[in-house]
């Protein structure tokens, strides 16, 4: 066996961070004394971080009825609350820069947690839940750990991936046998360590397990239930070829009549095509 | 009348008649052609079936049970390696595997190797 989880992410150097900006935005936003102004002047200093604002403000998700031109105006639109995991997002697309491209198939992983972060949202909708960009960003890096493995274990990682499309194994059990942990045990402690919120780390490292969670139940049955959708959407898109049976209780949990599914799966289509373009499109 | 549950209905049909919530407030009136954000407001009233109907007819063969499709063998190999792992006696994996046969994959995406 060998490998231990914790160092493996020790040393893992190459993935990085998320950058300081980040955190400066949060505590901006948390004070009661900033201004809009101030949190923007904040955003401004990354010309890429902006524009990706302004463009998600500006996109159907909103359905702003007039043309966002300003970041304070984006801000409005799109609202605080939101803002932070939005930012959060620009940057988590930065980390799938780092899929080694003789390895993997990089479109084919971006597409696979877009659509994850899509069905998070829709089924979020569904339900009711408010905070509806925490569970696209959840969907987002969900699949994070499988960076982490094809960088650090190359080799490894290609094995498992080939048992996948063998079909002799799910990816994820092929990696347990064989590491004794998963890309999801792997994704969520590095989510962890980069101290992102408890709603988000919690269900990334119990997406494949998520009778395993012990708190942020729903959120958990919410990313298990919206990958398996999106691996339907896709076709089997993504790292994994095959789907895996859905958690019992964590469909129970979701409590939406199996009716619903169809139009879900509609729904997430449509804006899975917006999604794409939106982050493809320069 | 062609009443039809949520799930049955395609984007584009429109409302014969009609759709209130239970305490008769007026939902969606007759004559919308359903889009995504009706199939949403009904889902969020709690509407589980409504009278709608396709503009154009329709090719009455074109099958929408999934039993008929695996009966016939009319899955794809695309859609049976997808589901290869799973139980599909669940209903969620039962209603995902009938999407699967009726729609294609987004994009098109070789997922083979």
């Amino acid at each position: 066996m060998g490998v231990e989880m914790e160092q493996l992410l020790d040393d893992t150097h190459e993935i990085g961070s998320f950058p300081a900006i980040v955190n400066r935005i949060n505590i901006a936003i948390a004070d009661p004394r900033s201004s809009l102004d101030a949190i923007a002047a904040i955003i401004n200093e990354d010309p890429g971080l902006s524009a990706r604002l302004m463009k998600i403000a500006n996109s159907s998700f909103y359905g702003f009825p007039f043309p966002v031109d300003t970041i304070t105006r984006a801000m409005t639109v799109v609202g605080t609350r939101q803002l932070k995991d939005l930012v959060l997002a620009t940057y988590a697309i930065d980390l799938f820069a780092k899929v080694p491209e003789n390895l993997v198939d990089v479109r084919s992983f971006w597409y696979h947690s877009i659509a994850c972060g899509v069905m998070s949202r829709v089924i979020a909708t569904a339900i009711r839940d408010s905070n509806l960009e925490r569970y696209y960003l959840c969907g987002l890096l969900h699949d994070i750990g499988h960076i982490i493995l094809f960088v650090r274990l190359p080799e490894q990682a290609t094995t498992f991936l080939k048992a996948d499309r063998a079909g002799s194994l799910l990816i994820h059990h092929a990696e347990e046998q064989a590491l004794g942990f998963n890309h999801a045990d792997l994704g969520g402690r590095l989510m962890e360590r980069w101290l992102l919120p408890a709603d988000i780390h919690v269900p990334i490292r119990n997406h494949h397990a998520p009778h395993r969670s012990t708190d942020h139940l729903l959120e958990t049955a919410v990313l298990h239930v919206a990958e398996i959708m999106a691996n339907c959407l896709l076709g089997g898109g993504g790292l994994e070829s095959r789907l895996a049976q859905v958690d019992a209780d964590a469909w129970k949990r979701i409590n939406l009549p199996e009716s619903a599914v169809p139009s879900l799966m509609d729904i997430g289509r449509g804006q899975l095509s917006d999604a794409i373009k939106l982050f493809f499109e320069e | 009348m062609t009443i039809r549950r949520i799930n049955q209905i395609e984007l584009g049909m429109v409302l014969k008649g009609d759709v209130c919530d239970k305490s008769g407030r007026l939902l969606l009136a007759k004559g919308v052609s359903i889009t995504e954000r009706h199939i949403m407001v009904l889902m969020t009233w709690g509407v589980t079936e409504v009278d709608a109907d396709r503009v154009q007819a329709v090719d009455e063969d074109a099958v929408s049970d999934a039993t008929t499709l695996i009966n016939r063998g009319s899955t794809s190999p695309q859609v049976e390696a997808l589901f290869s792992h799973v139980d599909i006696n669940h209903p969620l994996m039962k209603e995902l595997f009938y999407y699967c046969c009726r729609n294609q994959p987004l994009e098109g995406e070789d997922h083979g190797g």
